[in-house]
């Protein structure tokens, strides 16, 4: 399996991802790479400028930390709503950029089960955030295309997200079953043209990956890049979605997050997922939320608060300093450090998971 | 013509408009129902495949129920030259016939049985329980229970059943964990094997696993098929009228969807539904 894109197709995902660039906008699929360009530019760049997405080239050339937030003894009865705020702000988000502009929540809704509900972002944390971006003036949505299950009524009853939704008055837009449009594919690192988005990821001027913090037994964990399989329609990918699986995992996640582009994330580690994730496992209390607004940076962190080296993960060997930085060295952490707050995440024995295993017991050790 | 989406503002999509051509039919709105196989038709493939919705000429699984609305109508006659819809069924039958998920080698990752030949949601991935049993009732609808392809379907539909009852999505076990159960693939895989004479344990556990489930299920599309399974299975839910009362004040509170209205409509018709198979038997290879 390749883990790097072709040399073309890097350079223009670089450029685009540097400049800030929002690449899922309503791209016709006859554009030239010039209007692409050009429509992205002028479309991506104020909320570049206001530090809200990508990986500015400024900052890869100085060579800067990217901020990532770490909150601890966190709870879901608890005051979530001024941890989410402080978090985003410490990461640079400027609320001004965020008048009247649209900003998409995507909780991740694989499969719920009432019995289970660490499978599933919790709605709390959600309704928290929702608070957190209406006082600062977006016009805000939740939105989700569950990767397992078709019935998205039972989905939201079972997730406690419809009694919710409902309370705060909050639209759900079911992206799996809504209008799609075909998007060209900026990450390249799999064989697939492009991409079929659905008109509330097209729409939004941000997407807030909102995971649960779980280990995965293919991928070694799941956090908010592995989320954004939650935006891509059944409707055209199936249930599962088997269509990425048979492109490659890894090379997908990052296909997503590269198209994408205008991405921040908030992760629930209130109570992940161990084991046999992200459906089976158990349980594992961790009282952490982490925020950032460049998804490879918040991912690495997550890794290391489950000690799981996010250099083994291959969709972050593909993202690395190309989406954004997983090296400690070149993420500056804010609110608490992660160090002490890191616990083992039981990773399950399979063949395929002993990299994980071991580098974890050499982490620990 | 007459289109239903899965959404209120959706588009037209050829499974919603499909299951209210079958309602249509049942209810004798043949006004309805040739409205909606007319859009089907007109929205067929030249290789005898429908694509999901309008505007999107891919991934082809409704095509089966497609097939099961025009078959049902021919059969019924409803209107003058309803005949005219034969040539679309059999072209849908062609490309069903000729569609197939892609198998893999035995893995002992999975607990299913890989090498079994279904139908994908989308070409090119492998089989999957909704689109196989879409396609065991439309082959079955049309005379074809005996095909091979129904035939190998049936069994991967019976190997899919968990061993404490019901379907996951798809798999049974994933490295050596047994998955949990859902209603919609559980209800949607029974509903195909109904009335045929299967001799499997593994359908009894299921039978009460959806009994059990049935009663505690939110969602629309899980319910509706959830009653229809068991009407299939002449065992229709003692709270059946109850479960769909419950359901039809849950989807007024919002903008009913022409997806949840048909499948109500299929509820509340329960055994007569045209989704439920006419008493058959086929054996199982």
């Amino acid at each position: 399996m390749s883990t790097a894109a072709p040399q073309s197709a890097e350079v223009d995902v670089r450029r685009a991802i540097d400049a800030g660039v929002p690449l899922a906008q309503p791209v016709p699929r006859s554009a030239s790479r010039s209007d692409i360009s050009r429509r992205a530019l002028i479309v991506g760049g104020g909320l570049a400028a206001a530090g809200l997405i990508g990986y500015p080239l400024i900052q890869q050339l100085r060579r800067a930390k990217t901020p990532v937030f770490v909150a601890r003894n966190q709870r879901y009865d608890g005051p979530l709503r001024d941890t989410i705020r402080d978090g985003l702000l410490s990461v640079g988000l400027d609320p001004a950029t965020l008048r009247g502009k649209r900003v998409l929540l995507k909780p991740n809704l694989v499969e719920p089960t009432q019995v289970a509900p660490q499978i599933t972002t919790h709605p709390a944390v959600v309704l928290a955030a929702i608070e957190v971006f209406r006082t600062w003036g977006a016009e805000v949505k939740v939105g989700e295309a569950p990767g397992h299950v078709r019935d998205t009524e039972m989905v939201l009853y079972n997730s406690g997200f419809r009694e919710a939704l409902d309370d705060a008055g909050v639209e759900f837009a079911d992206l799996n079953y809504e209008e799609v449009r075909f998007v060209e594919n900026a990450g390249r690192a799999s064989n697939l043209p492009g991409l079929f988005f659905p008109r509330s990821i097209i729409e939004a001027d941000l997407v807030v990956s909102m995971p649960k913090m779980k280990t995965h037994h293919w991928a070694g964990y799941t956090a908010s890049m592995k989320n954004l399989y939650g935006i891509l329609p059944g409707i055209k990918y199936g249930w599962p979605k088997n269509v990425l699986h048979f492109a490659g995992i890894p090379e997908t996640v990052f296909d997503i997050n590269a198209t994408v582009g205008k991405t921040i994330a908030i992760v629930d580690g209130i109570v992940g997922m161990e084991g046999d994730g992200p459906i089976m496992g158990n349980p594992k209390p961790l009282g952490v939320l982490v925020i950032g607004a460049n998804v490879a940076a918040v991912d690495a962190t997550v890794g290391r608060l489950m000690r799981i080296d996010p250099r083994q993960v291959e969709y972050l060997q593909l993202a690395a300093d190309r989406i954004g930085p997983i090296a400690e060295r070149r993420i500056e952490q804010r609110g608490e450090a992660w160090q002490p707050l890191a616990s083992s995440f039981e990773i399950l024995d399979a063949p395929h998971l002993q990299k994980f295993r071991k580098r974890q017991a050499e982490l620990v050790s | 013509m007459l289109t239903f989406g899965y959404t209120p503002d959706g588009p037209g999509a050829t499974e919603p408009t499909a299951l209210a051509a079958l309602a249509f039919l049942a209810e004798r709105d043949f006004d309805g129902a040739r409205g909606a196989c007319t859009w089907l038709a007109q929205h067929q493939n030249r290789d005898g495949s429908l694509g999901v919705c309008e505007g999107q000429a891919d991934p082809c699984w409704p095509t089966s129920l497609a097939i099961l609305a025009w078959e049902t109508a021919i059969v019924r006659r409803p209107w003058p030259g309803v005949e005219g819809l034969r040539p679309a069924v059999r072209a849908a039958l062609e490309w069903l016939t000729t569609t197939k998920g892609e198998s893999l080698r035995r893995n002992p990752q999975f607990g299913h049985d890989t090498t079994l030949v279904g139908w994908p949601w989308v070409a090119g991935t492998h089989s999957w329980i909704e689109p196989t049993a879409f396609a065991v009732m439309a082959l079955r609808a049309t005379g074809n229970a005996e095909h091979p392809r129904c035939q190998q379907a049936i069994r991967l539909l019976i190997d899919r059943q968990l061993s404490t009852g019901g379907c996951n999505y798809g798999n049974t076990f994933v490295l050596g964990q047994e998955l949990l159960p859902h209603t919609l693939p559980s209800a949607i895989s029974l509903l195909a094997l109904a009335r045929f004479n299967i001799d499997d344990p593994r359908i009894e556990k299921s039978l009460k696993w959806l009994h059990e489930a049935v009663e505690h299920e939110h969602g629309t599309p899980s319910l509706c098929f959830g009653l229809l399974a068991l009407a299939a299975h002449d065992r229709p839910h003692p709270k059946t009228n109850a479960l769909i009362a419950a359901a039809e004040h849950r989807v007024s509170k919002r903008r009913a969807s022409g997806y949840q209205l048909a499948l109500l409509s299929h509820a509340a018709l329960g055994a007569s539904s045209p989704l439920v198979p006419s008493p058959q038997t086929a054996r199982i290879a």
